[in-house]
């Protein structure tokens, strides 16, 4: 009933701003909407104030002429702001054009123009995105697309065949993205239990939240940790217990700095990358040039491709030395010595145990 | 994820005008086409209709006629959908920085271009920052040659044959083949090519950070059969499908919880865990059990375990020449 209500309010507000190119004050607007007309003068500005907040945060563009909250302030929506533009497709069969609704508010509205390459696009980025497996970008990149069906052909909507990703295990969990997802917008500090698998402790971690980033098949979390004064990542799937700080919802609790750039951190690196450590300059000899190590090679930089020794940035020791131990001998540590020596103290160790195994 | 009011106004805004570009449409038309109930469509609707206030002075007020399985909607307003949010824009964008991830340059001039267009279609609210950069996606790692996946797409929409440049783990130099995509899979931030190799005559997975180049032809694929990712998939890992024996590894305590968060079985009373799977690669098995370093070994094939051994040992003693 109440949900009716509000939904009624929300429709006749917004039926009464599109209709009025000068826009209306609050006063008119109480007798254009029925559900403001009822209440007190107070109450009805409350209850105005409320939907308007709720109504842009949904996408409406309900504009301000005056100072908010004056008697002559005059509130408006520009059509042509309000309605998506008409859409076309131009593809080398010609140009599909939508049909023009000619009355007042819809002949105004621009035209984008789309080609069949765009549409396939389209199709892919959305159907990408949905196969994270995360429920809000989910339901916002299926609403972004219905919208644009409404004018582009649905046959040429259609993702590229046979395309599948596969989430690693284990998934994260649906309500804990949703939560992190509702903090993460309204930059409210969390708080979650954590297992730190390296550690293998679960601690309560209070944090802010200033990106989520699905990498090679995990969501993460980039939050700045103020215990620890850096930006750190937390992998979903081990985080429970998601708590959002109750504390003024309707104001932010932190600004996520202008340096901070998420794209730069959500890369799919190998894990010897990860980490805040110095990066370390390392040199690796490789023997041979297979695949395997054409693509290993690209991990880092060398001189030239004649060049048998490469250069990569090393912040975790241990996880680098394994994964040049993992070319089984096509690969070696040259620099710097300190790294040398421990490569063949692993190797050592390693060979030790393999053969105690077969003892 | 919006629930309540949120929800059904942004389905209105979205029936409205499919409802009222027609004289009529069914509900099951509807529902389809906006992945939600007829009855909630009927619920929708009928919060417009069923007033319990007075009438309000707007001469525009909506009009709707449920009449059977069909609907009927009159309005002034409302005759185009809304512009698309800040909100749906940063989720195609995440989608469509994965596809540049791969892009070529051609590829990735199309994107720019198709967020130009996009950027026209949104609403620009204050709020809009509150979206902007904070989601990301990789799922795939670097070492892949750009293009590479964006022309095996192009091959899979067109069902066309490709040669491949793809230079295997144990290929000194890349060869040419010759093969039909069956389809692309994305397991643990690699890509992977299912396809008919003709020079094998069967199928075979490519992993496409192998493959240098790609070239579209222009032959179309006779074979039609839908492509099943579980086929490739043995014991959870891409496989070429002639696996014959299997492979008994021992993980350390140490390591054990990864390999046990990764699969979801236990681990032994100790700490430590035991794992078989199939066999497919010897060379795979030493590189496997080699990454984890002491904290690995093989128990199964005996003459796989000696073989690390004799591997090891030729490593040790080629550092002590090296010094």
């Amino acid at each position: 009933m109440s949900q009716s209500l509000k939904l009624q309010r929300w429709i006749d507000l917004v039926s009464a701003l599109l209709a009025r190119t000068q826009g209306a004050t609050l006063a008119e607007l109480v007798h254009l909407v029925p559900g403001y007309r009822t209440a007190t003068k107070s109450t009805s500005r409350r209850m105005f104030e409320r939907d308007k907040d709720e109504l842009r945060r949904l996408g409406v563009p309900i504009e301000t002429a005056g100072d908010e909250g004056a008697a002559d302030t005059r509130y408006l929506i520009a059509p042509g702001k309000f309605y998506l533009p008409y859409l076309s497709v131009a593809t080398a069969r010609g140009r599909r054009a939508v049909r023009r609704i000619d009355r007042y508010g819809y002949r105004a509205l621009g035209e984008c123009e789309f080609t069949d390459q765009d549409l396939a696009l389209l199709a892919d980025a959305a159907t990408r995105v949905i196969s994270f497996g995360d429920p809000v970008l989910t339901n916002d990149a299926q609403l972004a697309l219905r919208r644009l069906l409404v004018d582009l052909p649905s046959s040429e909507l259609h993702p590229t065949p046979a395309t599948s990703v596969q989430l690693a295990a284990p998934r994260a969990n649906d309500a804990t993205l949703a939560s992190l997802g509702d903090a993460l917008l309204r930059r409210k500090q969390v708080r979650f239990t954590y297992y730190g698998i390296e550690r293998h402790e679960t601690e309560h971690r209070t944090v802010l939240p200033y990106g989520l980033a699905f990498t090679s098949g995990h969501w993460y979390l980039h939050a700045l940790d103020p215990s620890r004064g850096a930006v750190r990542r937390f992998r979903v799937s081990r985080i429970q217990g998601v708590e959002t700080n109750p504390k003024s919802p309707g104001t932010e609790d932190f600004a996520i700095p202008a340096s901070f750039r998420l794209h730069e951190r959500a890369i799919s690196v190998p894990p010897w990358q990860l980490g805040e450590e110095s990066p370390e300059k390392v040199r690796v000899r490789f023997q041979g040039a297979n695949g395997l190590i054409r693509a290993a090679r690209r991990l880092g930089t060398s001189t030239s491709p004649e060049d048998d020794t490469v250069e990569f940035e090393v912040r975790r020791r241990d996880p680098f030395l394994r994964w040049v131990l993992s070319f089984a001998g096509d690969a070696v540590v040259v620099a710097p010595t300190t790294y040398r020596r421990e490569y063949a103290a692993l190797v050592e160790r390693t060979l030790q145990q393999a053969k105690e195994c077969l003892t | 994820m919006m629930t309540g009011a949120a929800a059904r106004f942004r389905r209105l805004m979205m029936l409205l005008p499919r409802a009222a570009s027609v004289s009529r449409l069914s509900l099951a038309t509807l529902a389809m086409e906006l992945d939600c109930s007829q009855q909630e469509i009927i619920e929708d609707l009928q919060a417009l209709t069923d007033r319990f206030d007075e009438p309000g002075d707007e001469p525009d007020a909506i009009g709707v006629l449920i009449e059977g399985n069909n609907v009927a909607v009159r309005t002034n307003h409302f005759l185009r959908p809304m512009r698309v949010t800040a909100a749906e824009l940063c989720a195609l964008e995440v989608g469509l920085a994965v596809l540049e991830q791969h892009a070529d340059a051609h590829e990735a001039e199309v994107i720019a271009a198709l967020r130009r267009k996009l950027t026209r279609c949104i609403t620009n609210l204050p709020q809009d920052h509150l979206h902007a950069g904070v989601r990301a996606g990789a799922p795939a790692g670097a070492g892949i040659h750009r293009g590479v996946v964006s022309q095996l797409r192009t091959a899979l929409r067109r069902r066309v044959i490709v040669t491949l440049e793809y230079q295997g783990p144990r290929d000194a130099l890349p060869t040419a083949r010759r093969v039909q995509p069956q389809g692309l899979l994305l397991h643990h931030g690699s890509w992977y090519l299912s396809a008919w190799c003709e020079r094998a005559n069967g199928p075979r997975l490519f992993r496409c950070d192998r493959v240098v180049s790609v070239a579209v032809t222009d032959e179309r694929i006779e074979r039609s059969e839908e492509f099943d990712p579980l086929t490739v998939l043995h014991e959870g890992r891409p496989l070429n499908p002639q696996v014959s024996s299997s492979l008994t590894l021992w993980y350390s305590p140490v390591i054990a919880r990864w390999i046990a968060e990764r699969d979801g079985r236990p681990v032994e009373p100790d700490g430590s865990a035991i794992r078989t799977m199939p066999l497919a690669d010897r060379e795979w098995a030493i590189r496997h059990v080699l990454q984890y370093g002491p904290d690995a070994r093989i128990l199964a094939p005996d003459d796989l375990a000696h073989e690390v051994v004799d591997r090891l040992t030729r490593m040790a003693n080629s550092l002590v020449t090296l010094g």
